[in-house]
């Protein structure tokens, strides 16, 4: 099921009904199963993975913690990564793998003719494990009490908002308000509802109105001018941002109707003014996961400057790598990695230390540039993101290098005005204007600007609507 | 047992709710005075407004024609009709004969016998009982490349209606019609219908050339002849036979193709022209030809078979005094059976 849908439009009402009218106890359970309905109306087949996933890591986290011994514990620790990775390679990356392998054999004089696997990718399978996993390790590195109850658990990696798409979670921000009894309050009520109408406005509003200018863009690459490719980049690096910030939304708006807080996963990562703070405030959840369980453990930067960029270079490798099975992924992430130690070079040559938090920064005239130049990398890095293979990315970045000159305004035009909402969210959210106006609001007024916010998600999303692209990480 | 949640939280369950009900009330209510504005709308989805468009104009001045005393004649056809007649040159030859008419021009573009046919049912459907129907036939008429499926997304055309614009229908098909407003792809081809549908015989401007490109009709050897569309035109004639709507054709004139201008199978007029004489024969039904050598000049065309303003001018008043004729007895048919 996908939020921008009938079914789900159907479905949502139906669990907050059952929901408030359910004791604390019953509610769980309830949401669980609302979870496990959300995730079999994709494929019920794929239940049984989840579910592989959450007794194996229960019983894990649970038997690391009774464990004496440091060496049961790493045992039973190395239980849990190797099934979570045992499934992930099996049902994400197995064919890479056997059709990488071939690629070298063949390089080297063999030619052989692999059987590969004809599976579907289960949606969501890289947050879930995610989550799993970085719950076990957590619980091995002693930060972690595991749950109690299995149920409880068990709705911790389900929990369908978070489901098939993120936020990443961990344990100690989820778990706790699962085992509690939980809160509404009428600000988490309207923070909720306008989270969910940002959510769809980003999605159907922006990011499926620029798709069909992207993916005309890589379809027809020779009929494209330099700037035509160039102006297409720059409405994808929008599109991939509205999609999955505009999933990001509606999974915290709907949460927080549950009483429930997922953390926060973009934090208008389009206005950052370079590429560390690009990582910080994009895909928080996934950046800070790999912070944890991969930079970190690395050596982080406590190993001198070499490894620093080592360890930065594996990391974001890793993060190509878990956004799919395809070396242009992978690529991606090398992209990134050079441009972190660049941005980390030029600190140091400069003098300045890269800060902790950037938050919302004060504005200098060279902020624009900044903003545009890592808008610039971003967008440009995503060729090798969108792109089947590197053939054509390469085809993609020749084609611009030509300066053809002219654009094909036409309809591109047309998408100004959807740009300008996006941008006008972004800097309401990025200014804190947006979250100021809505709170001074009244009941009447909210629903005026919430419901001619509304109608046009209707119109736009009532004959073009498409699936949300992480799903399919 | 601890109390259900909603007896701790009735006041933010009645907030959530009346939240989401306030916001869905204002949105539909914004997309029900939207739908209501534009003129003429149809409750269809964004592929099918072109055609549904011009049957929705039509339904609707036949609500209020019976109120003026005034009969419709109903042109319909292709772009050849759509750009080729002026509802006002024709009205005004009604006037100055005396005669209680008024012309309807649903010709749609792209449109051949197969797509007008399920627009034409749509509308008969919404009860609409015009005083004469008059079909303009081109040369693309019977030649099989209409794009009619693309269109309506349906091989089965008998399942294209107007909806009628009740409550229930507002609510349930409003955004899809208000769709071709918020995406480029199809918002300008509402602009070009809309543009189209409100002026008097468009000329093709720069802007309209730059949207839609030129039209490449099949040239003669790829020209054949397609019973399929033929039979399609029949059913038009015999909807229009069997509910009393005195029906005629006819033959819109061609412009012989130029060394540097685009393509149209010309040397396929006459076979054309015998299939639709046939079929008028057939029918007993009034068949006009205008495509005779020198009635119309090489300039009051805007290509090889649309009409300039100036031509359709002529040809509306043509086809108006034609009308007029055959009412009072005087004219049936051109009686050629094949072109010179």
């Amino acid at each position: 099921m996908v939020f921008n849908s009938l079914s789900f439009a159907i479905f949502l009402p139906i669990v907050l009904i059952g929901y408030y009218l359910l004791p604390f106890k019953g509610q769980n359970r309830f949401l669980l199963l609302a979870s496990l309905v959300f995730y079999a109306w994709w494929d019920w087949r794929f239940l049984f993975l989840l579910g592989l996933t959450i007794v194996v890591d229960y019983y894990a986290s649970h038997a690391i913690f009774r464990a004496e011994t440091r060496k049961q514990k790493l045992m039973w620790l190395r239980v849990s990564l190797a099934s979570n990775i045992l499934v992930l390679s099996v049902f994400k990356y197995c064919n890479f793998f056997i059709s990488s392998f071939q690629g070298v054999l063949t390089a080297i004089g063999f030619h052989v003719h692999p059987v590969t696997l004809q599976l579907a990718l289960p949606i969501g399978i890289s947050f879930y494990t995610f989550m799993s996993m970085s719950y076990v390790i957590d619980v091995y590195w002693g930060k972690f009490t595991p749950a109690e109850g299995f149920f409880d658990f068990a709705l911790f990696v389900s929990y369908f908002p978070h489901l098939v798409a993120g936020p990443i979670l961990r344990a100690n921000q989820l778990l706790p308000q699962i085992m509690q009894p939980r809160r509404v309050t009428k600000e988490q009520i309207r923070d909720g509802l306008t989270l969910m109408l940002v959510g769809y406005a980003r999605k159907v509003l922006i990011a499926d109105m620029l798709a069909q200018y992207v993916d005309e863009a890589f379809r027809n690459i020779p009929g494209m001018t330099s700037m035509d490719l160039v102006v297409r980049l720059w409405l994808c690096a929008i599109q991939i941002y509205g999609d999955f910030a505009g999933y990001s939304d509606i999974a915290r708006g709907v949460s927080k109707l549950f009483g429930i807080e997922l953390h926060l996963n973009f934090a208008t990562p389009l206005f950052s003014q370079n590429i560390t703070e690009f990582w910080r405030r994009w895909h928080i959840t996934l950046s800070s996961w790999l912070r944890d369980y991969v930079y970190i453990p690395l050596g982080g930067s406590r190993e001198g400057e070499v490894k620093t960029y080592r360890n930065n270079m594996l990391t974001m490798l890793v993060s190509g790598l878990w956004h799919g099975a395809n070396w242009t992924y992978i690529a991606f992430g090398a992209v990134h990695g050079i441009a972190l130690m660049l941005h980390k070079a030029w600190m140091k040559i400069t003098g300045n230390p890269v800060p902790k938090e950037f938050g919302t920064r004060p504005w200098t005239w060279s902020a624009p540039l900044r903003m545009f130049l890592t808008f610039n990398v971003f967008a440009f890095s995503l060729v090798l993101f969108r792109s089947p293979n590197f053939a054509t990315a390469w085809q993609y970045l020749s084609r611009i290098a030509t300066l053809t000159p002219g654009i094909h305004l036409g309809t591109t035009l047309f998408v100004v005005p959807f740009v300008l909402i996006g941008f006008s969210l972004d800097l309401a959210q990025y200014t804190g204007v947006g979250q100021r106006m809505i709170a001074g609001m009244g009941p009447v007024r909210r629903s005026i600007a919430f419901g001619a916010l509304f109608a046009l998600v209707l119109i736009a999303g009532s004959d073009n609507s498409l699936p949300f692209v992480y799903f399919q990480f | 047992m601890k109390e259900p949640f909603i007896i701790e939280h009735g006041s933010e369950f009645r907030s959530l709710t009346l939240s989401a009900l306030g916001i869905g009330v204002v949105a539909y209510a914004l997309i029900a005075v939207l739908v209501f504005s534009v003129p003429h709308l149809p409750l269809a989805n964004k592929r099918t407004f072109y055609g549904l468009l011009r049957a929705q104009m039509a339904v609707d001045l036949g609500e209020t024609l019976p109120g003026t005393g005034k009969g419709m004649v109903l042109f319909l056809g292709s772009s050849v009709v759509e750009r080729g007649l002026s509802e006002t040159i024709a009205d005004s030859v009604f006037h100055s004969e005396q005669l209680p008419l008024e012309t309807m021009n649903a010709g749609t573009g792209g449109f051949s016998a197969e797509a007008n046919l399920p627009m034409f049912r749509a509308m008969l459907e919404d009860g609409l009982q015009p005083k004469y129907v008059v079909y303009g036939v081109s040369i693309q008429e019977l030649n099989g490349a209409s794009t009619v499926h693309a269109f309506f997304e349906t091989k089965d055309t008998s399942s294209v209606k107007l909806k009628p614009k009740t409550l229930w229908n507002i609510l349930r098909y409003g955004p899809t019609a208000l769709a071709p407003l918020m995406s480029g792809d199809h918002f300008h081809q509402y602009i070009f219908a809309a543009n189209n549908a409100f002026r008097d015989v468009p000329n093709l401007n720069l802007v309209n050339r730059i949207m839609f490109g030129e039209n490449m009709p099949p040239r003669d050897s790829a020209y054949v002849f397609n019973p399929t569309y033929w039979n399609d035109l029949r059913e038009i004639l015999t909807l229009c036979k069997a509910r009393g709507i005195h029906v005629a054709l006819y033959n819109a004139p061609l412009r012989k193709r130029a060394p540097d201008e685009v393509d149209i199978p010309y040397e396929h007029r006459g076979e054309s022209y015998q299939h639709i004489f046939a079929l008028a024969k057939k029918e007993q039904i009034p068949l006009w030809n205008f495509d005779q050598a020198g009635r119309f000049a090489y300039s009051e065309f805007q290509d090889n078979y649309h009409l300039a303003p100036l031509g359709a001018h002529r040809i509306s008043a043509m086809l108006a005094d034609s009308i007029a004729r055959w009412r009072n007895g005087s004219l049936s048919q051109d009686g050629i059976e094949t072109l010179e």
